[in-house]
């Protein structure tokens, strides 16, 4: 198996995390699959690139420098893996993401279930996740990618210019045309 | 098309944010909820068609000791049997022709 083509993912992971790859796996596992899924919104395909990804952060071990944090090496290696499996199975992509039943909409009253907001104020809610969930979807590629890591993944620019493998302006530039993508479909469902 | 204001905008990715984890979890709980499905072991395990294999020799075995053997009267039954095709293949008529034969000879 190839490992991705790109420079600053030849890195070593420090020593100790090597001798422990099982907690490597244990604590940011949920993190790579999350953002696989997010950006696949396929369950299988999602864990196909979250075993792929961890695998090939195993041989590639011995080559990460520390340029950046193991967090956002791992997160380099899955939206490198994400972008592929986007570009080569596109048609099945959404083919199967249009059969998905659930989405992060119906997760809204279990998450926001405070007791502070009205049942009017929580419906207004669901909606609006559900329109940005909608939105997220029909983004460019890079635009998606950007959105997530900034907005699921709570990384930063510096974070998220590692892990694209993009500069910080152009990281900036997505993240702006995004938004604005997904207000102009929120503005509208709110 | 209702304005939304920076505030509500922060609000909305903050509730999207907790809500794509929750799910994430809940497909995650799924995925490994669904493993268990998977048969943890075969039946027929090496040792169990070994065992088995074991089993079939010794009943072979065993049948091949207590099943009677006939050998040994092969050749008194082949002689009796060569007896009686000898004895039907000597007469010059079936049987059930002999009175008409004697008739025959005695004219």
């Amino acid at each position: 198996m190839a490992f991705p083509a790109t420079s600053e993912m030849e890195r070593a992971v420090p020593t100790d995390v090597v001798q422990d790859f099982e907690t490597l796996v244990r604590l940011y596992r949920p993190k790579v699959f999350r953002f696989a899924l997010a950006s696949l919104r396929d369950v299988d395909a999602a864990e196909t690139v979250t075993q792929d990804c961890f695998l090939r952060a195993y041989q590639a071990s011995g080559r990460f420098r520390e340029e950046c944090s193991l967090q956002t090496w791992l997160m380099q290696i899955a939206v490198n893996l994400v972008r592929d499996h986007y570009r080569n199975r596109r048609f099945q992509f959404w083919r199967r993401a249009n059969a998905t039943a659930a989405t992060p909409a119906d997760r809204v009253y279990a998450t926001i279930a405070d007791g502070a907001r009205s049942p009017e104020a929580q419906a207004l809610l669901k909606e609006q996740v559900a329109a940005i969930w909608e939105a997220a979807g029909k983004l460019p590629e890079r635009q998606r990618t950007v959105f997530l890591l900034r907005f699921v993944e709570d990384m930063d620019l510096v974070e998220i210019a590692c892990a694209t493998g993009m500069k910080e302006g152009t990281v900036k530039t997505h993240l702006f045309r995004a938004l604005r993508a997904v207000r102009a479909r929120l503005g509208g469902a709110a | 098309m209702r304005h939304l204001t920076s505030e509500q905008f922060r609000e909305a990715l903050g509730a999207f944010r907790g809500a794509v984890r929750d799910w994430s979890e809940d497909q995650a709980r799924g995925v490994i909820a669904m493993e268990p499905a998977v048969p943890q072991r075969r039946f027929w395990t090496p040792a169990r068609q070994f065992a088995l294999a074991l089993v079939l020799a010794a009943a072979c075995i065993v049948a091949s000791a207590v099943i009677p053997r006939h050998t040994d009267n092969a050749p008194a039954s082949d002689a009796v049997l060569l007896n009686q095709v000898d004895v039907q293949v000597s007469r010059t008529a079936p049987s059930s022709l002999e009175p008409l034969l004697k008739l025959v000879a005695q004219e």
